[in-house]
């Protein structure tokens, strides 16, 4: 036998060999239809990752934005996937032109439930909310653009003070808005930033219940129609075949145990997924919520 | 080891783009986007620093012996530099330029580390919203007056560069731009905003290669570039100079901050009172001048470091080349302020690397330099052109990435007659608006929030 024949005989084994290992694999990749840096690129990663632990063939897919991703979905790619977006990207996705239709079908489950929280400097002499208000006819807060509108709405004619919305593109500016002095509030996720930067005190959170000394927006605001709000992150299927949806149902329902995931949920006191009854119902409540269609 | 792979390419490439004319350092950077796509934010700016300071000295090589600048800052070196090329003392006018840039880079980095601490000090205390505002106000005012040659001209490209930039979803404030008249139904991929690759390589790259063209035209070049110095003979002359390559640092080091036209009003301020002085103690050869040129380029190289200050500290670009860096750290989401760049360590190592791209390319161009003939044998308008053509064929590439080639050639295509109007233009002036637009649209709105909302 030749030296080249011999290569080519190799090379022939090799890929069988390879393709024998990964083919019995299920494949599940994760789609991230938002920029590759921040919370959102990190989640990703580490939902990859955890697939891989539990038995998946699985990569992270950068679609960057809405539209491409629903190219995306639209093609044969033959790699099923999950694509992890939350209810408020979907509202402001449908707002503008790009529907991703959520059902039965295409709704996996809820990946975690992760509360609001207010936060004034560390450095303002802050006791309680009545305190901070007293004196003031207007409160300027800094959150994110994609807030729906008429937000503080409800806020202003419980307090009787002006609460002004000031929009950032993204949350991390929301806290650089804070501190610099733009704002008096900020109202955003309760996240692992939110509560270790130290030049910031987050006093409030949207739980049902004080979180480490912070009573629940609902004590403070008891008619805020979003005094309990929080995000809901999702996961919603991208050419999943029929017969293995239950199995990545169930797969993606147990994923918050997993040794990277349950932790990173309970540092920031989410709720993960698998604690949630009636999820799609959720969504929806949640959607109709940011909607002002509730 | 990754970092040191981005200086090394950027230090090569940048040598490449100071020896073509007109491509510069703006569309170096352009066509390194597959490089930087997903390099960190310390290797992109590793990478710009490393662009930057090589090309002044294979730019400067040019300038000298074609006499043809690649940017206004070369401008001295044309007209010193070449005539000393023309009596045969090339030799001299490209190691003083080149020794005085080294001068200039390191006295840079002292200027830049003494006020430091006072900078960021400054911008603890006062930089909020309204402060941001003004400062990208007068960046963006002052290239409408300065650049140019007429300023409503200069207006009126600044409009369609913002309008450019309003295009599809703008998010704070949050609205879609001109829904009723821009087809966003049937091309559902405009709500994502016009993408800033195709729109630079329409907008900017091919008007600047349209005005280079023609530059060209018409050069030719007979004389030959001969060194038969040693070393330290170089050295010994420009012992004889390092006054005025001292005073070319302090201007380089102040007039860096100017936005847009720092290496230049540096540069050519440097040569104009160089040559003043050298006029009023009868020390000006009119045959070339080895004193202004070591001034002017010594002012030119001090700026390269002391104009990235804005962008490191607080974000804002002030050059055309910092425009699009700040474009490719936006597509990737990195925060670029004083707290990522400079409180985190970055910027020490972006100076030690700084120090070291500088030096090197001294060693690198020194050897090189006695193969500058080679260049006039080569047509340099086919390597303008086969610039273009590389970077069309890079607009097809991550368009495709993307799933979006269509619509990216589609865009570079609509926009190339606007493109051949700029050429009488000035391209830099639209590539900044586009890209500041966000950035100048938020902090009016939350200007108007926070103070009248």
């Amino acid at each position: 036998m030749t030296t080249k024949l011999k290569i080519l005989a190799f090379s022939f084994v090799f890929m069988l060999l390879t393709t024998f290992a990964y083919a019995d694999k299920p494949i599940l990749d994760v789609t991230i239809p938002t920029s590759n840096a921040g919370n959102s690129w990190a989640e990703g990663n580490m939902l990859s990752d955890a697939l891989k632990r539990i038995g998946y063939d699985s990569e992270l897919v950068h679609t960057r934005k809405c539209v491409n991703n629903k190219n995306y979905m639209a093609k044969n790619t033959g790699r099923p996937a999950v694509f992890v977006r939350d209810t408020g990207r979907y509202v402001v996705d449908e707002s503008q032109n790009c529907k991703i239709e959520v059902n039965k079908k295409s709704f996996i489950n809820v990946f975690y439930k992760r509360h609001q929280t207010m936060c004034v400097r560390a450095d303002e002499p802050f006791t309680n909310i009545a305190d901070f208000l007293k004196g003031k006819t207007r409160v300027t807060v800094a959150g994110t653009h994609s807030l729906i509108d008429g937000i503080y709405d409800g806020l202003s004619a419980e307090t009787g003070v002006d609460f002004v919305r000031v929009d950032y593109k993204g949350s991390k500016n929301i806290i650089k808005g804070l501190i610099a002095g733009d704002t008096d509030l900020m109202y955003s996720g309760f996240t692992k930033r939110e509560i270790g930067t130290k030049q910031i005190n987050c006093f409030t959170t949207s739980s049902d219940k004080a979180i480490v000394g912070r009573p629940p927006m609902s004590e403070l605001f008891p008619s805020w129609h979003l005094n309990s709000y929080g995000t809901l992150k999702y996961f919603h299927a991208v050419n999943i075949p029929v017969d293995q949806m239950d199995k990545v149902r169930n797969d993606l329902n147990n994923i918050t145990n997993d040794v990277k995931v349950k932790p990173y949920l309970e540092k920031a006191f989410m709720t993960p997924g698998s604690a949630i009854d009636n999820q799609l119902d959720l969504f929806w409540d949640t959607v109709a919520l940011l909607t002002g269609r509730k | 080891m990754d970092d040191a792979l981005f200086v090394v390419l950027g230090t090569l490439l940048g040598f490449i783009s100071g020896i073509i004319p007109g491509v510069g350092n703006t569309i170096m950077i352009l066509g390194s986007y597959p490089l930087l796509k997903d390099a960190s934010m310390l290797q992109m700016l590793l990478y710009y620093v490393a662009i930057i300071s090589s090309s002044q000295f294979s730019g400067s090589v040019v300038a000298t012996v074609f006499g043809i600048p690649g940017e206004s800052s070369s401008l001295p070196a044309v007209i010193e530099g070449n005539r000393m090329f023309r009596r045969g003392a090339g030799n001299f006018a490209i190691s003083n330029a080149a020794l005085g840039s080294v001068l200039g880079a390191f006295i840079a980095v002292v200027a830049v580390y003494s006020v430091m601490p006072w900078a960021i000090e400054l911008i603890k205390r006062f930089y909020n919203n309204n402060i941001q505002l003004v400062i990208l106000l007068l960046a963006t005012t002052s290239i409408c007056v300065l650049m140019g040659k007429s300023i409503v001209q200069n207006i009126f490209v600044f409009v369609i560069g913002i309008l450019l930039g309003m295009v599809g979803t703008n998010f704070v404030p949050n609205y879609v731009f001109l829904p009723q008249i821009i087809p966003y139904e049937t091309f559902p991929l405009l709500l994502t905003d016009l993408p800033l690759f195709p729109i630079i390589v329409s907008l900017y790259v091919f008007p600047v290669l349209l005005q280079t063209n023609a530059m060209f035209s018409g050069f030719y070049s007979k004389q030959k570039y001969v060194d038969n110095n040693q070393f330290v003979e170089h050295l010994k002359e420009f012992t004889k100079n390092i006054s005025s390559s001292l005073r070319g640092s302090v201007f380089g080091c102040f007039i860096g901050l100017i936005p847009h036209i720092g290496a230049s009003v540096a540069s050519n301020l440097s040569y104009a009172i160089e040559r003043k002085f050298g006029v009023k103690h009868k020390q000006y050869n009119s045959k070339g001048d080895i004193k202004t040129l070591v001034a002017a380029e010594t002012a030119n190289n001090s700026t390269g470091l002391v104009s990235l200050l804005p962008l490191i500290l607080i974000g804002i670009p002030i050059s055309a080349s910092e425009a699009m860096l700040l474009g490719y750290i936006d597509i990737n989401n990195y925060d670029i302020n004083y707290e990522t760049t400079v409180e985190s360590g970055m910027f020490n190592t972006i100076v030690i690397w700084f120090v070291i791209i500088n030096a090197a390319s001294f060693l690198l161009a020194w050897p090189l330099v006695r193969y500058v003939n080679i260049l006039t044998k080569i047509n340099m308008k086919y390597m303008l052109w086969a610039t273009g053509l590389g970077l069309v064929a890079l607009t097809y590439y991550l368009g495709a990435k993307n799933f979006e080639e269509v619509y990216h050639m589609t865009v570079m295509v609509c926009l190339l007659p606007l493109g051949y109007w700029l050429r009488k233009a000035e391209p830099m002036i639209l590539m900044i608006a586009f890209i500041l637009q966000d950035k100048l649209f938020a902090s009016i709105h939350m200007f108007y929030s926070i103070h009248f909302g």
